[in-house]
Order: structure tokens, then C-alpha cells, then sequence
């Protein structure tokens, strides 16, 4: 073997190599990883039963819907939230173990890392969304939703998706072992349930009422809502987008910040 | 101008203080190129901080790190293209295949792919991982994880090559399997950092050793001159009492022989001839050891004469300030 330097390629379509190399890494992990396709599959189908089957009941009485059309737009959001524990226990994964600092002293573009994961958790979602979609209708979910709303909506829950993701991936960089890492961003799961996700607000008492109702994730899922019933949308687009994109601004200028800190701080 | 040889590393004043006692202190020392520098020392000496400034994981707070002549804390992008690393804990995806691994770094070392499939099989072989290679690695043992974290870290074709404690945790023949394939890649021209515990390690690959302790240089040379200020071998004998022991060690004047109770600890040089010389002056003194033992300088006696030599150095120093 020679030691004669190679000429590397420094092209803006090498950047691009390298975030195809991470989606790539991402997307293999879901194929062998048996965790996360329980994560996508299995999940969606038992909360969907258990809230529908087993709550669905007790809640009907406040929805003008049938619950399983109230509920599935909710689900969709909720099911983010778990996805999202996985992508940070990713994260903290590779910290943990050193396949980070092998990242960060490859000539690649380090911002890859990171991003790299949250994308991959894109269709790794579209599949849960579609196995959601699919049990909704087995169980007697009805849209009379067109393509395009459906496109909106599904676009509003990858958004939801992205943020929470990056938020995740904060976390994973901020945990010290995988364990607590996990600990901590199950805490994600918490406002997918305060909200307006699978219970309606109109029973909670006021001041609960006026914090649930108007937290980012609960505008988000009224959209989903409103899309999916084909009722109108008023505020909530805006305000959801607007929420998701300052979540997603916040979250990755952390992540950016955590994953070079880490230089200073390690041993 | 001076003129730099291609694969050096050159480290000065390098500091960087985790408190008073921990990190690492005004550093300095070359490896030229081509060549295996040890660093050797205990635990927490500061061996893994050292390296991980000068594969671009860690800023230092002072000093300069010049990686083949390219300033490493201006241009670590630079660096990175010519520098390996592999870390004490096998930096791979465990949920990968081999193969897999290997084409992901060498892509992520931007390397056209043809390039990246010629230099994994090569690896392979080398390492004799081709027929492990297509299978996930979490079902790997550990001599063959840290096999392929071995090969990923030489994907890039590195002229420089940093081993962070690179053989712990492996049995013998793993141990035996790496220092081969470590001496060929030097054979090729790389230039290795290496940091160990182990002074046959050192000795077995390294042209010259730093010893470091609490983030100092404390002693520096080839693996001979280092193992010539221990002296040679340490022979111990076991006498009858702490008299019979403290007799001997007066009769055997010329040696530096230390009676602790009824133990008597004997240096001696490399030579078997200064061996018989012992044997002789003890026939001498007619004394009748009932046990003994004769061993090679391993890190302990290194690592106790060396810290022995700076107490006492401090000593001194503190003795003239009074007198």
C-alpha cells in the first residue's frame, strides 16, 4: 500500500454523497433492527385498538365525530412522538460508543451526522402513517378528504415528525449513557397525550383547556383534523406551521452547537 | 525554509487542563516519518487526551499540532484526510454487515467507489475477514470487531495512523495477529502514534517511547535506552531471614541489591554473562537462597523507578530552596 495522498473530492456533490451515506445507514438500520419496525407497525395498530376499543367509549360522549375519526388524526401525532424516542436513543447510541468521533474525523460533511438520521426518520414514518391509515380504515375510519388535503396532512404530520425528531436528536447528544437518554426523551411522548390527540379539550377545566388547546402539537393535529373531515382550517395552519418551523430553527441550531462542543468537553 | 517530511507529526507546548493534576502539560515530541512512536503510561496519564487532539477530536488550549507539515488546529479538514484512527472502544456500526461499514466510511472519506471496493477487499484479506465480512458485525467477537475497526480506520489509505490502546481486551494470538499486520503497514511507510499500558507492546513496535504519567513527558527514548535506565532484570531472592538478607546484600557490594525482610532485590543488565557474574558472587558468599525468581522490567518497575527518579529529582530541588 502507498502512502501517495489521494485527490478527494471537496464538490458540493460529494456534500451530497455524504448525506445519501447517512440516510442510507439510517435506512439499513430500520431493515435489521427489528425494534423499530414494531415501532412503525405494531404500535400504531395497538393504540389505535386500545383507544378506539377499550377508551373510545367513555371519550365518544364529548366529540361531534365518531371517535375513530376524531381520534386517528391525533394518532398520527402521537405515533411521532414514539418514533422519535428511537431516532434519540440512535443518536445517543453512536455517541456512546464512538462512532460519532470516528464521524467527526472523516473529511465529510459533519452536519450530515445528525441530519442524516432525522431525514431517514421521514419514511420510516410514512411507513407507520400508512399501517395508521390502514388499520383506521379496518376499524371504520371514513375521510371525505381529497388528495390534496390528504397530501397536506400527511405533509403537516411529517413536520410534526421532523421537529420532534431534531428535539430528539438534541437529546440523544445531551444524554450520558444510552439509558438515560431513553429515560429522558420518553418525556416527548407526555405532550403528544396532553393534547387534544385522542380526548377532546371541551370537558377539561379552563385554564387546562387554554394551555392543551393551544400547545404547537395540538394546533398541528386540528389541522390534520380539519383536513381529513373537510371542515375549515381558520388559524391552525399558520400557527402550526410557524410553531414547527421555530421548533425545528431552535433544535437544530442545538444539535449543530452539542455536536462541535463535544470536542471541548470530552476527555 | 525548512523542508518537512511528508508523514510527520510534530507536537509542542501542547497543553490542555482538566484541573491542576489531570490532562496533559506542555508536550512536545516528533515522530518522523515512517516511523512507530509509543506512548506508554498508566491509566488516566493523559495518553488517550494526547491523541485525541491530534486526530482533530479535541482543541487544546495551547500548543501547536503540525500533522505532515498542515496545521491541525487551523485546517482539521486537511488532517483528516490523511490520519486514521482507531479508538480503544471499535467505533463501527454494529448493525451493519462488514462490508457495509467499510463502503460507508470509505464513501464518507470521499472516495470514488471503485477505489472504496478494490481497498475493502484488500483489507479483508489482510485482516482475514473476508469470510466474516458480508455478516452483521454484532455477531463478531471481539478480536474481529477490532479487526474491521482496524480496517475502516485504514479505508482512507492513512499515511498517518493513530492506535489508541489498539490490542486490550485481545488474547495472545489476536494480539500476535495485529502487531503483524501493524509492522507491515509501517513496512509500507505509515507512520504510527500508538498509546499502550504494555511495555512488550511498546517495545515489540515502537522505534521510540514517550513515557507519560500524570500528562507529562516523564522519560523518552528507544525502547533499549529506556529499558537500560531500569536496568536489565530483576532478580529476587528469598533468604532464610531479614538477616541472612541484609547480609547478602552488603556481600554482594558490587550489585545494586536492596534487602526488604527476607527478600533481596538484585538488577542486573541484559546479559546473561552479568547473570552468571551474580551467580558467581553469591557461590562467593556462601549464602543459600531458598527461592528466587528472575524477571524482565515490566510497566511497574518502569513506571516506579521512573516516578522514583522525579521524587527524588523534586527532592533535591526542594532541599537547595532551603539550603
Amino acid at each position: 500500500m502507498s502512502t501517495v495522498m489521494q485527490s478527494r473530492g471537496s464538490s458540493p456533490l460529494w456534500v451530497l454523497s455524504d448525506y445519501v451515506e447517512m440516510i442510507k445507514r439510517s435506512l439499513r438500520h430500520i431493515a435489521n433492527d427489528p425494534d423499530q419496525l414494531v415501532t412503525v407497525t405494531l404500535q400504531p395498530i395497538l393504540t389505535l385498538l386500545i383507544m378506539n376499543f377499550l377508551i373510545g367509549g367513555a371519550i365518544q360522549a364529548g366529540t361531534r365525530q365518531s371517535y375513530v375519526d376524531f381520534m386517528l388524526p391525533g394518532v398520527f401525532i402521537v405515533m411521532a412522538g414514539f418514533a422519535s424516542v428511537t431516532t434519540a436513543i440512535s443518536v445517543s447510541s453512536d455517541k456512546v460508543q464512538g462512532v460519532v468521533d470516528r464521524f467527526r474525523t472523516l473529511p465529510m460533511a459533519k452536519s450530515a451526522v445528525i441530519s442524516g438520521q432525522v431525514i431517514s426518520d421521514m419514511p420510516r414514518s410514512l411507513i407507520g402513517l400508512g399501517v395508521t391509515v390502514g388499520a383506521g380504515l379496518v376499524i371504520g375510519f371514513r375521510s371525505p378528504a381529497g388528495v390534496g388535503a390528504w397530501a397536506a396532512a400527511i405533509g403537516i404530520t411529517l413536520l410534526v415528525t421532523f421537529a420532534l425528531s431534531w428535539l430528539a436528536a438534541v437529546i440523544g447528544l445531551l444524554g450520558g449513557s444510552v439509558e438515560a437518554t431513553q429515560q429522558i426523551a420518553g418525556l416527548i411522548i407526555i405532550p403528544t397525550f396532553l393534547s387534544n390527540a385522542v380526548v377532546p379539550t371541551a370537558t377539561m377545566p379552563a385554564w387546562l383547556r387554554v394551555v392543551v388547546a393551544n400547545q404547537p402539537l395540538s394546533q398541528a393535529i386540528d389541522c390534520i383534523r380539519a383536513l381529513l373531515a373537510g371542515t375549515s382550517l381558520g388559524d391552525h395552519l399558520w400557527i402550526a406551521l410557524s410553531e414547527m418551523v421555530a421548533i425545528i430553527a431552535v433544535a437544530f441550531v442545538a444539535a449543530t452547537l452539542l455536536f462541535r462542543r463535544q470536542a471541548a468537553r470530552s476527555a | 525554509m525548512t523542508w518537512i517530511a511528508p508523514s510527520t507529526i510534530a507536537v509542542e507546548g501542547l497543553t490542555k487542563a482538566y484541573s491542576d493534576t489531570t490532562g496533559v502539560f506542555d508536550v512536545d515530541f516528533q515522530v518522523p516519518s515512517g516511523s512507530v512512536m509509543a506512548l506508554l503510561g498508566p491509566n488516566g496519564a493523559g495518553k488517550t487526551t494526547i491523541v485525541r487532539i491530534l486526530s482533530t477530536l479535541l482543541r487544546p488550549d495551547a500548543g501547536s499540532v503540525r500533522i505532515a507539515g498542515i496545521d491541525a488546529l487551523a485546517r482539521p479538514r486537511d488532517v483528516q484526510a490523511l490520519i486514521g484512527l482507531a479508538n480503544q472502544s471499535s467505533a463501527i456500526d454494529d448493525k451493519l454487515t462488514g462490508n457495509a461499514n467499510l463502503a460507508m466510511f470509505g464513501r464518507l472519506h470521499r472516495l470514488p467507489w471503485s477505489t472504496v471496493r478494490e481497498r475493502a477487499r484488500e483489507l479483508l484479506q489482510l485482516l482475514e475477514l473476508t469470510d466474516a465480512a458480508p455478516k452483521a458485525v454484532r455477531t463478531y467477537s471481539g478480536g474481529m470487531r477490532r479487526k474491521l475497526d482496524l480496517a475502516v480506520s485504514l479505508i482512507g489509505r492513512p499515511s498517518i495512523l493513530f492506535l489508541d490502546e489498539p490490542t486490550t481486551g485481545l488474547d495472545p494470538a489476536s494480539r500476535q495477529a495485529l502487531w503483524r499486520v501493524i509492522r507491515r503497514l509501517v513496512a509500507d511507510g505509515t507512520t504510527v502514534l500508538l498509546t499502550t499500558q504494555n511495555l512488550d507492546e511498546a517495545d515489540a513496535l515502537a522505534n521510540e517511547i514517550a513515557f507519560i504519567d500524570r500528562g507529562k513527558v516523564i522519560a523518552r527514548g528507544t525502547p533499549a535506552e529506556l529499558k537500560a535506565r531500569i536496568g536489565g532484570r530483576q532478580v529476587e531472592l528469598t533468604l532464610s531471614s531479614a538477616q541472612r538478607a541484609a547480609e547478602l546484600a552488603t556481600a554482594l557490594d558490587p550489585f545494586h541489591a536492596t534487602a526488604e525482610g527476607a527478600e533481596l532485590h538484585v538488577a542486573i543488565g541484559d546479559r546473561p554473562t552479568e547473570l552468571r557474574a551474580l551467580l558467581e558472587a553469591l557461590e562467593r558468599s556462601g549464602a543459600e537462597p531458598v527461592d528466587y525468581q528472575v524477571h524482565a522490567p515490566n510497566l511497574d518497575d518502569v513506571y516506579f523507578h521512573l516516578t522514583e527518579h522525579a521524587r527524588d529529582a523534586a527532592r533535591e530541588v526542594a532541599m537547595e530552596a532551603e539550603g
